[in-house]
């Protein structure tokens, strides 16, 4: 096992998407190696003026996973340089979602009667964080379905006429981001 | 189609109020028989939760990160549209060019690492024309002399003749814009046979070959006047260093000039359609014919 993170040893792509598929099972050792090299990219002080930084690995495995699912990578990059890659889109992200301010309306807060426990609030406080990262995650087709429908109020019907696609369409693919974040979510929780 | 599957379809429209009385009264009542659905509420809540979050995520006229991050490391073909838009669009976004900058300060510090080859040409790699390549690697000082030898030969001596086909393998000289005067410059001799009726002029050039792109030609006769040929006669292979391009003139009155003999200057310009922001080459070449 050692000998497939060793730089020693030349990369195959059988050898690449068999780290893949350890990664994917949940294999301990090949978990801390990407979590390593997530921390490389992110660590850098190129991103030392972001928030969150720390955020970032989690929603870099979240994405990774989705994409190993999706079956995604072939191979024709070393698994290392393919776990970075997302890393770096993901820190652009996390950079761009900076720059853009939004205000948030006091009145669509929630906010916690007097009497609301503390580990209430901290665990609905948890259950937004982890939704943001699902959203993160989740990739800007479904990011942009999920903005019409929650952010812009579309129905199945407006969003099919605004991408073009049958209403239908627009289900199914709801259907498959929501099999996604759940799959997410349990693996964040 | 089940019902429960109905009944999914429409939580994301009852958590956002977008159906009627009627309509959330049905698919409460059904949440409540049906737990599935019941974590699907939940799922949707959650989403909804954070739906004032959700613009910060919008890229929506920004270049995607996976582009920027191609073009930062430069793996976008200079010469396709594609560059063209993005160094347009960067032109215009500090907040990208900040992106690409970024990028490229990491992809400097971690470059990405590349996989050996597939197995099927590794084994290609270690048998060449049956010799192991170690006895190659000997044998390379050998090969490389005999090959210089060669086409220096093809290139100053003779074409290579097919039959009717004569194949001339065009060194490259001069840039046109290199060249002061054109009647100093040493020809190339070129030889033709009277019933060849194909001319193949091979040439590199560092250009990628791109669909768009056109080569403007002419041949010259030295006391003539140009003779445009056709761009579409023009064919590029991509090679590991540069583009291995061949004009084939079939066309008889281009070959009747040809065969008249005497010094000729083929002239190939790169032509870009308008949105291409680059100074285009032009190149020239000399050449004496012979007809046998």
């Amino acid at each position: 096992m050692l000998g497939l993170f060793s730089g020693t040893s030349k990369a195959t792509p059988e050898s690449e998407v068999k780290l893949a598929q350890l990664y994917v099972s949940g294999e301990k050792a090949t978990y801390k190696q990407v979590d390593r090299w997530i921390n490389q990219v992110t660590n850098l002080s190129v991103w030392h003026f972001v928030d969150d930084i720390e955020d970032i690995n989690s929603v870099v495995h979240l994405k990774l996973f989705s994409s190993l699912k999706g079956q995604r990578f072939r191979g024709d990059s070393t698994f290392r340089t393919y776990v970075q890659r997302i890393t770096r889109y993901t820190c652009i992200d996390q950079v761009r979602s900076q720059r853009v301010s939004r205000e948030i309306e006091p009145d669509d807060i929630p906010m916690p009667a007097e009497s609301e426990r503390p580990d209430l609030l901290h665990e609905e406080k948890e259950e937004r964080r982890i939704f943001i990262k699902i959203f993160r995650a989740i990739g800007p087709e479904c990011q942009r379905i999920w903005r019409m429908i929650f952010s812009d109020s579309m129905n199945y019907k407006e969003i099919g006429v605004k991408l073009g696609m049958p209403e239908g369409t627009v289900k199914r693919k709801v259907h498959e981001c929501k099999q996604l974040a759940i799959e997410l979510k349990e693996k964040l929780t | 189609m089940s019902v429960n599957k109905e009944m999914a379809d429409l939580i994301p429209m009852l958590v956002t109020g977008k159906l009627s009385e009627a309509e959330s009264k049905i698919v409460h009542e059904q949440i409540q028989l049906s737990p599935e659905l019941q974590k699907e509420l939940e799922l949707w809540q959650g989403i909804y939760l954070v739906r004032k979050e959700l613009p910060r995520f919008d890229s929506a006229g920004h270049l995607p990160p996976e582009l920027l991050d191609r073009f930062a490391q430069g793996k976008v073909n200079q010469l396709s549209a594609e560059y063209g838009e993005i160094t347009r669009h960067l032109q215009g976004c500090p907040a990208c060019s900040e992106d690409v900058e970024s990028l490229r300060q990491v992809v400097r510090l971690i470059p990405e690492e590349h996989v050996k080859l597939p197995r099927e040409r590794t084994e290609w790699s270690r048998s060449i024309f049956g010799l192991r390549v170690p006895t190659v690697r000997a044998l390379a000082p050998v090969f490389s002399f005999l090959v210089v030898v060669m086409a220096l030969y093809v290139i100053f001596q003779r074409t290579g003749e097919q039959g009717d086909i004569a194949t001339v393998m065009l060194k490259p000289q001069f840039e046109k814009r290199a060249v002061t005067d054109s009647t100093q410059v040493p020809e190339m001799q070129v030889f033709l046979k009277q019933n060849t009726n194909k001319v193949i002029f091979a040439f590199a050039t560092d250009r990628l070959e791109v669909p768009e792109y056109e080569y403007v030609v002419n041949l010259t006769p030295k006391a003539g006047l140009p003779i445009i040929v056709s761009s579409a006669a023009v064919e590029c292979q991509p090679t590991q260093i540069t583009n291995q391009c061949e004009l084939s003139v079939t066309d008889s009155n281009i070959l009747k000039q040809l065969k008249q003999g005497g010094s000729f200057s083929l002239s190939i310009k790169e032509q870009f359609p308008g949105n291409v922001e680059l100074e285009p080459v032009q190149y020239e070449y000399y050449f004496r014919v012979s007809v046998k």
